[in-house]
């Protein structure tokens, strides 16, 4: 299978004055999506999940800039594009789903109308041509009464049915890839579990390639078929969803699969929680001032180590853990 | 074992532009002396509502709370500020919860002024104790809340919360911003905590995997009802209500190997400010009948495992 989205050794920072140290939000980040495929991307707050996901869609905010490495879309070299360039395959190529579906939509503009202006942003149509599309995207959706919701406000919905809008809006240009950022965090386990199925099943019928976010293994274990491990910037360990679960290797994600089952813990490993200092990263490895296997090797510049013919892993002590 | 919280009947509403809006309705249960009861629900289905009513954080329409054999919703004013020395919340943003300008040991020793009649020294010893009880290093004392991580700063919570040696404490969400290894170190605490200091909480959440590995008994609220109560094991391995079946079906194993066939809820959920007379449940409910709609379902109980509905 090829691969749609490939990132290479990609580095990002804060630039913070002169004399300051900048924050290293990414560091040495490679990432292939394959196509068709859904890739779960899990990691804790500040690992630089969303950070990403923005510099795939070419939106960092002001400050931050790559430093290094490419991103490389459908053999396109986008992490060099210009703005006008992105706005081609941005909303078309690669769309984008967000954790608060209210933020993204436009409180004061009728749903039909914001979704009709997406459509027509990368598709030359009449205003009909495109609400008749519209309609069909809120059907497929799911959205009961499409001719209402066409008419309504977004603060007349639901949070979930205002994700269901928002996967409408993502979907209504049939984009290659889809970028999850979060997409079921708030919502409750009910309306979770539909959201999910809905992007598992449109993203199959339209064979659009997932880039999923969270920091719920289980959303992880149940939908994807790939699975990322993230920390400090950087993949720890990356692989077939269920080689990675089944056979953990990084202490990392050893620990994190064991916070999920704490009566019945495989590893129990120490790991106190605290979030790294990110003007501290260096070219080792950046966990090991939470591991309980650290020694002064750790610190030492590191690759990845090949468990399996998908399965890699960044870690010194690779095949010593359980020695 | 002894009960130390007796819930009987519990209601509450709310006014909402002259309408009525009801947030808790006719809700019962009891917890033991040193166990955790998780209290479990979609957002909106007042679970906080029911731990501040049970605080006395909030006033009460009809019902009685029983801590410790101690009719709550008769105390007086002195005697309740006595009594909130006993019974105390860790809220869930601790950030919010915290007052910005004030230094880590100051927050701590606020609870002990007003509660206790501690020397300067004495306060001092026992700030610097509860950091220890928490498992923070004593140099966090002259911190202020914007230098700690999330985690940090929940401790910080439970710490001003044991401040005045409470035996029960109701923690509403209280790791719902915290990532996966620092929630599972909070929550380590808080149960190292509970055997040691013989504690009683109340653990709110809409977690189901947490209150399954962290509770002995709980009750499943949907729009202001309890519709299943029990033992964990009972109600998580023996669930009776369609909403309680649901739910636990959409909960996601972290095992891949472990797959579930998810009971899809259709429907939307009827507004706290126009309630059916039947059952709650009913407008998304897979297995509803005429009857379900004439009237409120009664909890039946069988031993501890009450449920409310009428097709069981």
């Amino acid at each position: 299978m090829s691969n749609v989205l490939e990132i290479h050794n990609l580095a990002i920072q804060i630039d913070s004055g002169d004399d300051t140290i900048p924050a290293k939000i990414i560091n040495n980040l490679d990432l292939k999506v394959r196509e068709g495929e859904i890739h779960g991307l899990v990691g804790e707050t500040g690992a630089g999940k969303s950070m990403s996901v923005w510099s795939i869609m070419g939106l960092l905010p002001t400050g931050m800039e790559i430093r290094s490495g490419e991103i490389t879309f459908q053999d396109q070299k986008i992490s060099s594009f210009s703005e006008k360039q992105y706005r081609e395959i941005r909303g078309k190529d690669i769309a984008i789903i967000s954790q608060n579906p209210f933020g993204s939509l436009n409180p004061v503009k009728k749903i039909g109308k914001q979704l009709v202006d997406f459509y027509r942003q990368h598709n030359d149509c009449t205003f009909a041509e495109a609400s008749a599309k519209v309609l069909e995207e809120l059907r497929a959706v799911g959205i009961p009464d499409p001719m209402r919701r066409f008419h309504s406000y977004p603060d007349q919905l639901s949070g979930g049915m205002a994700q269901r809008i928002l996967i409408a809006a993502a979907m209504i240009n049939r984009p290659k890839m889809l970028l999850a950022d979060e997409p079921t965090t708030g919502l409750d386990v009910t309306i979770q579990s539909q959201i999910l199925e809905l992007i598992r099943k449109r993203c199959k019928e339209l064979g659009t390639s997932v880039l999923f976010i969270t920091h719920d293994l289980g959303i992880i274990a149940q939908n994807c078929d790939y699975v990322s491990v993230m920390f400090a910037g950087n993949i720890v360990e990356s692989g077939p969803m269920k080689e990675v679960f089944l056979n953990p290797q990084h202490p990392y994600t050893r620990q994190l699969l064991d916070t999920t089952r704490p009566n019945n813990k495989k590893f129990n490993y120490l790991d106190n929680g605290s979030p790294p200092n990110l003007k501290l990263i260096h070219e080792g490895c950046n966990y090991n001032y939470r591991c309980q296997f650290a020694t002064d090797e750790c610190k030492s510049p590191l690759s990845t180590t090949k468990v399996d013919t998908d399965h890699i892993v960044r870690c010194h002590k690779f095949g010593k853990l359980d020695a | 074992m002894p009960k130390l919280l007796e819930v009987t009947n519990l209601s509450k509403s709310f006014n909402s532009d002259g309408r009525k809006l009801v947030a808790i309705d006719d809700v019962s249960f009891t917890v033991n002396k040193g166990e955790t009861h998780g209290i479990v629900g979609e957002s909106g289905s007042g679970k906080s509502t029911l731990a501040r009513c049970i605080l006395r954080l909030t006033s009460i329409d009809s019902g009685s709370v029983y801590i410790k054999s101690e009719d709550v919703t008769k105390l007086k004013k002195q005697e309740l500020r006595k009594w909130r020395s006993n019974n105390q919340i860790v809220f869930q943003d601790s950030y919010e919860s915290m007052n910005p300008k004030y230094r880590i040991d100051w927050i701590l020793a606020e609870p002990l002024k007003l509660h206790t009649t501690l020397s300067k020294s004495e306060i001092g010893q026992k700030v610097s104790g509860l950091l220890e009880m928490v498992q923070l290093p004593a140099s966090f004392a002259t911190r202020f809340t914007t230098e700690l991580s999330g985690g940090q700063l929940q401790r910080v919570n439970i710490a001003r919360a044991l401040a005045t040696n409470p035996q029960f404490l109701v923690l509403d969400e209280p790791t719902s911003s915290l990532d996966h290894s620092v929630q599972a170190n909070i929550l380590a605490l808080l149960k190292d905590l509970q055997s040691k200091l013989g504690l009683t909480y109340l653990l709110i959440s809409h977690d189901l995997e947490m209150i399954a590995n962290y509770c002995d008994s709980v009750s499943v609220m949907y729009l202001g009802k309890v519709l299943e109560s029990g033992k964990i094991k009972d109600v998580f391995e023996n669930p009776l209500h369609p909403y309680t079946k649901a739910l636990l079906s959409c909960t996601l194993s972290a095992n891949p190997l472990e797959k579930k066939t998810q009971i899809n809820l259709q429907g939307l959920p009827f507004s706290p400010l126009d309630l059916p007379k039947g059952c709650r449940f009913s407008s998304r409910c897979s297995q509803v009948l005429p009857k379900c709609l004439e009237a409120q379902p009664e909890m039946v109980f069988q031993g501890d495992h009450g449920v409310a509905c009428i097709n069981i």
